[in-house]
């Protein structure tokens, strides 16, 4: 948690109170970064991108808003625009969310590497549902703050946390079912 | 209740979201239905690994490694003040002022800025 008046030392103009900000949320952005893109190097890459912006862009942001879901909203949407870039097609329809399971999701669960099981099943997740997901799980945010930085209203936040754990099970299920204890 | 509102409790629960009467409804309905009992124990199952996801850190300090762009970026705002007088209304952004700040990659991107 970022202390308020080291933001607003930052905003004053303050370039070593901005640096310290900076290093203090460092890890929480390149943590979103790294669930939503699934791999370190365009985490890294996105979040240095993050940190710039904020760097540049620190006057804008106002009290009225929590600094933490301020920053998430910045690295989030750089992360889509990385996402969309990358894979031009994915849907977030919501009577379309098709599930493709990725062939090594067996094999990680077979390996008993779980964690990386369910990574690879986020990864699967079309873009805000994963946003969501990563703000809940990785930043313990509550419904409220996942609205605030998405900027989405609350009942499609609930609604996409609540399809993707219910994808994530369905996935994650069925390939127990395929493997070894099935 | 339907099974199918049984399963939005589920899911709220999970979010500490629920009332004492409905985490009551829920589990009075789980010890009769045991397809929802089967769907809840594997949610929870999930939201225990969710929560154990690991809490990656960088490899190294971003901050470290954006210090000269950094730098750069208040070198071009150092120029961008100077040539912007403040006794002076700020023109709007028009193809003259980008013009003048193409001088670094940055300063084009830096003028575009609010």
């Amino acid at each position: 948690m970022v202390a308020p008046e080291l933001v607003r030392a930052a905003q004053s103009g303050d370039r070593e109170a901005l640096l310290t900000l900076l290093r203090e949320i460092e890890t929480h952005v390149y943590r979103t970064a790294f669930y939503m893109l699934g791999n370190e190097q365009d985490a890294m890459d996105a979040s240095q991108e993050a940190l710039l912006r904020i760097y540049t862009k620190i006057q804008s942001y106002e009290e009225k808003a929590l600094f933490k879901t301020w920053v998430q909203r910045i690295v989030t949407n750089i992360c889509i625009d990385k996402f969309r870039k990358a894979k031009p097609t994915v849907s977030i329809d919501e009577h379309e969310m098709t599930f493709i399971a990725p062939a090594n999701v067996e094999d990680e669960i077979l390996a008993g590497d779980l964690s990386q099981a369910v990574r690879e099943a986020i990864d699967r997740l079309p873009e805000h549902h994963r946003s969501v997901v990563v703000l809940r799980y990785l930043h313990d945010f509550s419904y409220n703050e996942i609205a605030e930085s998405l900027q989405l209203p609350l009942n499609t936040v609930k609604s996409y946390l609540f399809r993707a754990r219910q994808q994530l099970q369905t996935l994650l299920r069925d390939y127990e079912k395929g493997g070894v204890r099935g | 209740m339907t099974c199918h509102e049984q399963v939005e409790l589920m899911q709220r629960y999970l979010d500490h979201d629920l009332s004492d009467t409905e985490e009551r409804e829920l589990k009075e309905h789980l010890v009769q239905c045991a397809e929802c009992s089967g769907l809840f124990d594997r949610l929870q199952r999930l939201d225990s690994e969710l929560s154990q996801l690991p809490k990656v850190t960088p490899a190294y300090s971003l901050v470290d490694a954006i210090m000269p762009q950094l730098a750069e970026l208040d070198r071009c705002r150092g120029r961008l003040r100077k040539r912007r007088p403040k006794n002076r209304p700020q023109p709007l952004l028009h193809a003259a002022s980008l013009g003048h700040a193409g001088f670094s990659p940055l300063g084009s991107w830096l003028a575009a800025l609010p």
